[in-house]
């Protein structure tokens, strides 16, 4: 009589779980020491560049004026407590290139700031007239930027009084930057320099 | 008449309960993922002092190393995660006479003079300053950075999202 075939062929292989208790193990460790090591605030870093002495090697047209005759727009912004100053052509009247924005809401108005600066930087500078190279005395590479009609058409003074905190000169800095025309981001006064309270 | 205690019952081994750990280690890795890309990407380059306030800013420069001094409302400090020296104190700062501060002048000079030896002076200083450091201080700071050579300043800033 022949043999029953054996129930052993029949049975389902039984499945074979890994022990993931020590992998367990490591990712408790390590999340933990990632965790405290994580920046969960993104830090960027904000460039200002003092004046340098810059020298110009090649300009363009030979019809263009030698650099003495350029005009400077002379932009300050003065920060007090109570107001902030603007002045372009060194003007100290009151009026169209002198002006105060008051603080609203116990604040200062970047806003209005801003939308001074985009006027200032389109009805006095307007579009840039040329390039110029430029020879950066730090890097000692030749660069191109971009020439207005003012040899200071980029650049804004920002001075403050000496009570001022850091996070509104920033503030300011910021407000001078860029500006949002349409889809493009325009420089407005991206070259700052700070100086005494005048 | 009572029935007989069930044999059946009292004999059935019990069952062992284990604990599904599958479904933890998918979390598990998602998050060591997760932690992992925000450490490549943010550089650790630089990291923020807990004695200070930073400033927010729409700024968008990353972060490079540089040689890094702390501006706090105490002085200027060193860069150090514990216990800090101060490289420039409050009566230092607040002396009018001080246009340029001495102790952070003879410390940046001989951190000058050391990187100079090894060819790796690029003038560059990375300023870590409180948010409420007053204008007056931050321009004393300027100054002395500029007499010492060092003429490329990067502010750390926290990114504020536009």
């Amino acid at each position: 009589m022949a043999f029953k075939p054996s129930d052993k062929k029949k049975r389902a292989p039984e499945s074979i779980e890994p022990n993931i208790t020590p992998i367990m193990n490591l990712m408790v460790v390590l999340i933990p020491m990632l965790l405290s090591a994580a920046r969960l605030t993104e830090l960027s870093l904000l460039e200002y560049l003092p004046p340098a002495e810059t020298s110009t090697t090649g300009s363009g047209a030979s019809s263009e004026p030698p650099e003495e005759s350029i005009e400077k727009l002379n932009l300050l912004i003065n920060i007090q407590p109570e107001n902030i100053q603007v002045s372009i052509y060194q003007s100290v009247d009151l009026g169209p290139n002198f002006f105060e924005i008051p603080i609203k809401s116990d604040a200062h108005d970047w806003e209005t700031l801003k939308d001074s600066l985009i006027l200032i930087k389109q009805r006095e500078v307007g579009e840039p007239v040329g390039t110029l190279s430029v020879m950066d005395e730090r890097s000692g590479e030749m660069k191109t930027i971009p020439k207005y009609r003012f040899s200071d058409g980029e650049e804004v003074s920002i001075a403050a009084d000496g009570g001022i905190p850091f996070q509104t000169i920033i503030r300011a800095m910021d407000a001078c930057k860029y500006y949002v025309d349409g889809k493009a981001m325009k420089p407005l006064f991206p070259i700052t320099l700070l100086k005494q309270f005048q | 008449m009572a029935f007989a205690p069930s044999k059946g019952k009292k004999n059935r081994r019990k069952e062992e309960g284990t604990l599904s750990l599958n479904s933890m280690m998918d979390m598990m890795t998602i998050i060591l993922l997760f932690l992992l890309k925000s450490m490549s990407t943010s550089g650790g380059l630089i990291k923020p002092s807990p004695f200070l306030d930073l400033p927010y800013s729409i700024q968008e420069k990353m972060p490079k190393k540089a040689l890094a001094i702390l501006v706090s409302t105490r002085g200027v400090l060193e860069d150090m995660e514990v216990d800090p020296r101060i490289i420039s104190d409050q009566n230092e700062m607040t002396n009018p006479d001080n246009v340029v501060l001495p102790g952070l002048e003879k410390y940046l000079v001989e951190n000058k003079d050391l990187r100079d030896r090894i060819g790796q002076f690029r003038g560059e200083i990375t300023i870590q300053c409180d948010k409420n450091v007053t204008y007056d201080w931050l321009l004393k700071v300027i100054n002395t950075c500029g007499q010492a050579e060092y003429v490329t300043i990067d502010f750390v800033v926290i990114k504020e999202k536009t």
